[in-house]
């Protein structure tokens, strides 16, 4: 079978060229049971070299879409191109054996019963003197040399992640797949690690897709970030133009904090409860807005300023929540809808009950989306 | 207060030293009894065919535990690892022969299988005169393995199961195809599993006597047996038993070395983690799975009920019913019910000593206490034998000696399902109940014993099964002239009377066997520590 998928993938011509490039066209993917559809009509592709990540919540379909594309699961349309090689389809399947990939699992399923330079070792390919040389080569990149005669569970959680990793290089995949890799690390370790593993694949210059639910893992380590909602990517781009253009109000909730407030459209402005937001500073994406139509203004923390006021006020604070580097309000407006400021620089601490006003302050063009 | 507490305990420490003397005794004074002896004792148990029988038994043991293995291996993958029908009803096929006693099993064998036997008389108008041999080693070691296999499959079926999918999968995606998979991967993680499944095997087929006695096939065990019938010197049979312990000792120690030097498996099989997918398996793959499944359940299980009701029906009409002796079953449950309320008493007492007080001899009782666990019953009935001679010679020819023997052989059988439900008892519920105004024996009535109940009802049945059963141990303690169902069927069927055995190995069969089978079932399934805490019939 895996001839005859090679055969259907040649026309696809230039192998180097297309060292780790990563097709789907059309995915879809249900359960049985119910046939309850996990992934709809999914289409990405990933370039050589890239680091994509796909963010969504759990139950998104994020990992089915990882565990098809590694060839755990079967689909029922579409296409999965692998390395130019059509890998799944509904009436093909190349093994996950074939498939020369790297996966990393959340729970980083380590070989228990295999010391950690037997599981860098189970899945490379070659004579002796090479197997040994590439696990010595592997051992170095993950720093973990010393400890090479130990078994998995006399590793630290940050330990068995490097061997994780390793494991998954060491055969030399064309490309690397990870299930949320740091979701069992601590915050600290978390972020130096997720650096650090960035650094490694980056390096190597594998092709690399991270599935997870941590918006800021996901705008540090990738090139692209895809969002993923019930099974739809919604949109995929550079975090930083998904950070500024938004497609949706959906994305713009999951790449960053939000603060939503309601308007609606006037000619050279938008209403809101708090004041105008002028048209200069709004980037709508491709929908248009008529005249009088409701919206949703998403700002961002910075875009809202607080004072106490005991003339023209918008509202009351009802409560405060004191996070660290800063204090946020939850203020409860006039029109009962509830809005969270920051005060950012914690002068004049102001108390729940107090009656305030609320000013925009925006640099940078904020989205806007129908209600 | 705390007065009460020691008087407690230190009663409960006395009465567990007892336990411990009375466990230790009779294998102790089997050594001083064979060492004791003048040389020419031992002479006579080393002479050439000790050799012989040691060589034999060796074997077969070994046969035995390969055969089963391979036979466990094979129905547990193909039941919970591909998308063959009628799993449910395949488990339960699978694990039936437990419910055979191998004396009853092998009655079976020899009247169907035999030379001359009744298959053959089947086939004779097709030419076939004489079927191939079943008698000897080849017969033993494929009765034995049809009867004990169930005890790999159910630990190997639970471990199985619990093993993370991911690991699997990553292998897989590693490079490794379905078959490098299962042997790099899924056989060192079921290894434990298999250690322990083993071990229950290979003590199972050094420690049978009837199956190996009516194939005549002559291991350790019948050449006590022979020995202890036929000679005035019981000496040589408390040697021979000696060497039988010595081996059940060798082979617990090699459990205790494979199992402790691979403890790192343990995180490999979690009880949280994914379950493997099924493998779908074409039609005709499909078809011959199930084929193996109904040629193994075959010979397992439909075989030996099929000859049980055929001689059943033949005994019927020669009126063996009608003229059958109920007193056999009044006997055997009256002494299995003894059996089994003294080992209920003794461990409770236990339990309480290692479980309230962690005390060092409760823990060090419920230790030797496992001797009883790897022993063959026949050594232990000779070492009781011998105590009940020489030191308590009033209880000689009594039922109180027959019901020693069974606590030593079963306490551990007790102990363990005890000793676990005593240890799902949060301290904190007794002393909620205590706080909220509850007097102790008040607390003790609708808190402890609740929750302990089911533990207590499990060993305690599953020790009034096992005696039900038991056979060698029976023989040599049953006082003159007191028989059970056990004693009776042998008897009929070591003179090939079937017909005449037919009816109380029936009766046998079902009174302990659906329980066994739904005790061993559950105490593997259930229990999150296969081996240590199941309640199952040896360890």
């Amino acid at each position: 079978m895996f001839e005859d998928n090679k055969t259907i993938g040649s026309y696809h011509s230039d192998f180097e060229k297309e060292k780790g490039l990563i097709e789907v066209e059309n995915l879809k993917c249900s359960y049985p049971p119910f046939d309850q559809i996990v992934l709809d009509d999914l289409s990405l592709v990933i370039n050589s070299g890239e680091f994509v990540t796909i963010l969504g919540h759990s139950g998104s379909g994020k990992t089915t879409l990882l565990r098809s594309l590694a060839g755990f699961e079967i689909i029922q349309e579409g296409y999965i191109r692998i390395n130019g090689i059509l890998a799944s389809t509904s009436w093909t399947h190349l093994p996950p054996e074939k498939r020369k990939i790297g996966f990393i699992f959340q729970d980083y399923a380590l070989f228990p019963h295999l010391t950690v330079r037997q599981n860098i070792s189970f899945g490379i390919v070659g004579n002796k003197n090479y197997k040994k040389k590439r696990e010595n080569y592997i051992l170095d990149l993950i720093g973990l040399k010393k400890q090479d005669n130990r078994y998995p569970h006399q590793l630290s959680g940050g330990q068995q992640q490097r061997v994780a990793l390793g494991r998954a290089l060491a055969p030399n995949p064309v490309a690397i797949l990870m299930d949320e890799p740091f979701s069992n690390l601590d915050r600290q370790l978390r972020s130096s690690l997720s650096r650090e593993v960035r650094d490694i694949i980056k390096s190597s210059g594998i092709t690399a897709i991270l599935v997870t639910h941590d918006r800021e893992e996901a705008m540090v380590l990738s090139d692209r970030v895809g969002v993923l909602v019930d099974g739809k990517l919604i949109q995929i781009s550079e975090p930083e133009k998904l950070y500024r253009f938004p497609a949706s109000l959906e994305v713009s909730r999951m790449i960053s904090e939000t603060r939503l407030i309601q308007g609606i459209v006037q000619k050279r402005h938008i209403n809101t409860e708090i004041g105008k937001i002028s048209i200069e500073k709004i980037q709508s994406g491709n929908s248009t807005f008529n005249e009088g139509s409701s919206i949703i203004a998403s700002l961002r923390p910075e875009d809202l300023t607080i004072k106490k006021s005991n003339s023209e006020t918008h509202g009351t604070i009802v409560r405060k929540e004191f996070s660290g580097n800063n204090l946020i309000y939850c203020v409860e407006l006039k029109s009962g809808d509830f809005l969270h400021v920051d005060n950012f620089n914690r002068i004049d601490s102001l108390d729940e009950g107090e009656h305030v006003s609320l000013d925009f302050s925006l640099r940078n063009p904020i989205s806007v989306f129908p209600k | 207060m705390k007065i009460n507490i020691d008087i407690g305990q230190t009663f409960l420490s006395i009465f567990s030293l007892f336990i411990i003397f009375i466990v230790s005794i009779p294998l102790v004074y089997l050594v001083v009894r064979v060492l004791g002896n003048d040389g020419n004792v031992l002479d006579l148990i080393f002479r050439r065919r000790i050799y012989e029988i040691i060589i034999r038994t060796l074997t077969l043991v070994f046969s035995v535990t390969i055969l089963s293995l391979i036979i466990a291996l094979t129905l547990s993958w193909i039941i919970e690892r591909t998308d063959i029908p009628w799993k449910k009803f395949f488990t339960i096929l699978s694990v039936l022969p437990i419910v055979f006693p191998s004396y009853v099993a092998g009655m079976i064998f020899v009247d169907f299988l035999g030379p001359k036997g009744r298959i053959q008389g089947w086939l004779e108008p097709l030419g076939v005169d004489q079927l191939p041999e079943i008698y000897g080693f080849w017969g033993s070691t494929i009765l034995l393995s049809l009867l004990s296999y169930p005890y790999l499959f159910l630990i190997i079926r639970s471990s199985l199961n619990r093993i993370d999918a991911n690991l699997e999968e990553a292998s897989n995606v590693l490079g490794k195809n379905g078959v490098k998979t299962f042997i790099l991967v899924t056989l060192p993680l079921l290894r434990p599993a298999i250690s322990s499944g083993c071990i229950l095997v290979a003590l199972y087929t050094l420690s049978d006597f009837g199956a190996v006695s009516l194939l005549r096939y002559e291991t350790f065990t019948w050449a006590i047996m022979t020995q202890y019938e036929s000679s005035f010197n019981r000496v040589v049979a408390a040697s021979f038993s000696l060497v039988l312990v010595l081996f059940a000792f060798l082979i617990l120690i090699l459990d205790g070395l494979i199992v402790k030097s691979k403890n790192y498996y343990v995180s490999g099989i979690s009880g949280t983690s994914r379950k493997a997918k099924l493998i779908k398996l074409n039609l005709s793959s499909k078809i011959f799975s199930v084929f193996i499944i109904f040629f193994i359940i075959f010979f397992s299980v439909f075989f030996p009920f099929y000859g049980l009701t055929y001689w059943l029906i033949r005994g019927a009409i020669a009126g063996e019913i009608i003229n059958f002796n109920w007193l056999l079953v009044w006997n055997s449950m009256s002494v299995s019910f003894l059996a089994a309320i003294s080992c209920v008493f003794c461990s409770l007492m236990i339990s309480l000593l290692i479980v309230k007080y962690n005390n060092k001899i409760g823990i060090l009782t419920e230790k030797i206490s496992y001797l009883g666990f790897g022993l063959p019953g026949i050594a232990i009935a000779l070492g009781v034998i011998f105590v009940g001679l020489k030191l308590i010679s009033p209880l000689y020819q009594t039922i109180a000696l027959l019901i020693l023997g069974y606590i030593i052989l079963f306490l551990p059988v007790t102990i363990g399902a005890i000793k676990s439900s005593m240890l799902h008892i949060n301290p904190h519920i007794e002393e909620a109940s205590r706080s909220l105004g509850f007097k102790m024996w008040y607390t003790t009535l609708k808190i402890t014993i609740p929750i302990i109940i089911s533990g207590v009802l499990a060993g305690g049945i599953l020790v009034f099964m096992l005696t039900m059963k038991e056979l060698p141990a029976t023989m040599i303690l049953a006082p003159l002239g007191f028989e059970t169902l056990s004693t009776s069927i042998w008897s009929y069927s070591s003179e090939a009377f079937f017909a005449k055995s037919a009816f109380p190995s029936m009766l046998l069969v079902l009174i302990s066997g659906p329980f066994t089978a739904y005790l061993a079932f559950r105490g593997y399934t259930i229990s999150d520590k296969p081996v240590k805490e199941n309640l199952n019939v040896r360890r």
